[in-house]
């Protein structure tokens, strides 16, 4: 069974190297490509009393597992220099972060504010899906497929999301894989 | 084989075998996690603390470590490795273990049996960087 964590939980987690049992970095933000409906790579801060924005960003192809107490990766060399990085890693848009989208069903139905990203924990870090503000200020969660349309503040879910909507992360990754069954499409897990 | 543990050699007296001197008392072990063995012991604290090297100790048993002699004594190098005993743990998948409680090795050729956690006991081939933050260990479901 996976763990699912809300996304915002990473900010401020250590960034601890494998080979060296060393924290050397602190994650600043988490980069998500809403096309892609997966995580692109983190941007850093340095660790210790010289905290502090750190130049070199952490893709997720460099990530060999994010869990509850540590982004884990194999050595120093995964912390890359923005030049070696894709330019959605390198610089990310502002104008690319999902948080206060909408998300609206190809129903007509808008269920909510997106207030922060659903992860799987472990080696898949897959973004499972959003959760979100409903009209009536409760928090939601809302399974996500690997393709969705996106336009600058509204992403476009199928009607048949309104139904695996739950209200606790716990049941959420079941209500994920029978939307998932159900719909014949993967889980959108980065390569 | 004799085993013996971190818990029960930290603090016993160290004593010279050509001069039957107590030399000091452990402070710590020394580990090479890649190598899996325990490479040296920490004698006394801050700037009078020696190591000696594990080829220098003739037996490490109940009641006193002995070394081959006071020659074999250096100063602790600056900055001093991090000690094992008490090191957080966190598995490879991010994960939270507890700290390490007890390290159990070999008495006579200082290889690493088992570490201690909290709620978990690792064998050697589960341990994959040691350093200042944290022992990283192979997660059970990490496999490989």
């Amino acid at each position: 069974m996976a763990v699912l964590l809300l996304a915002s939980k990473l900010v401020h987690l250590p960034v601890v190297s494998v080979d060296s049992g060393e924290d050397v970095a602190e994650i600043k933000d988490v980069i998500y490509s809403p096309e892609e409906g997966r995580l692109l790579g983190f941007t850093l801060n340095k660790r210790g009393f010289l905290k502090g924005r750190m130049s070199e960003v952490l893709p997720t192809e460099l990530v060999h597992a994010v869990g509850e107490a540590a982004v884990m990766i194999d050595n120093d060399a995964c912390l890359i220099d923005p030049s070696a990085a894709s330019d959605d890693v390198a610089k990310p848009p502002a104008n690319r972060n999902v948080l206060g989208n909408s998300v609206v069903t190809d129903g007509g139905v808008r269920l909510g504010v997106v207030t922060d990203l659903v992860l799987e924990l472990g080696r898949s870090f897959a973004v499972t899906g959003y959760q979100v503000k409903a009209e009536d200020g409760s928090h939601r969660f809302v399974p996500l497929l690997s393709q969705l349309a996106v336009s600058g503040d509204v992403l476009m879910v199928p009607a048949a999301t309104e139904e695996f909507i739950r209200e606790e992360l716990s049941g959420f990754e079941l209500a994920v894989d029978k939307f998932r069954a159900q719909t014949g499409h993967g889980a959108g897990h980065p390569s | 084989m004799s085993t013996a543990s971190f818990v029960s050699v930290r603090g016993q007296p160290v004593l010279s075998r050509t001069t039957a001197e107590k030399v000091g008392n452990v402070d710590r072990l020394i580990v090479d996690i890649k190598t899996g063995r325990v490479t040296g012991v920490v004698i006394g604290q801050g700037r009078h603390a020696q190591v000696a090297d594990w080829g220098a100790i003739t037996g490490v048993g109940p009641d006193a470590v002995v070394i081959d002699s006071e020659a074999h004594l250096a100063d602790e190098q600056q900055p001093s490795l991090p000690d094992l005993w008490g090191r957080r743990l966190l598995t490879d998948l991010g994960t939270a273990a507890g700290m390490v409680t007890d390290v159990i090795f070999d008495a006579e050729t200082g290889a690493l049996q088992e570490v201690v956690g909290d709620n978990e006991v690792f064998g050697p081939t589960r341990l994959l960087g040691l350093g200042s933050y944290a022992l990283v260990v192979r997660d059970a479901a990490s496999g490989g």
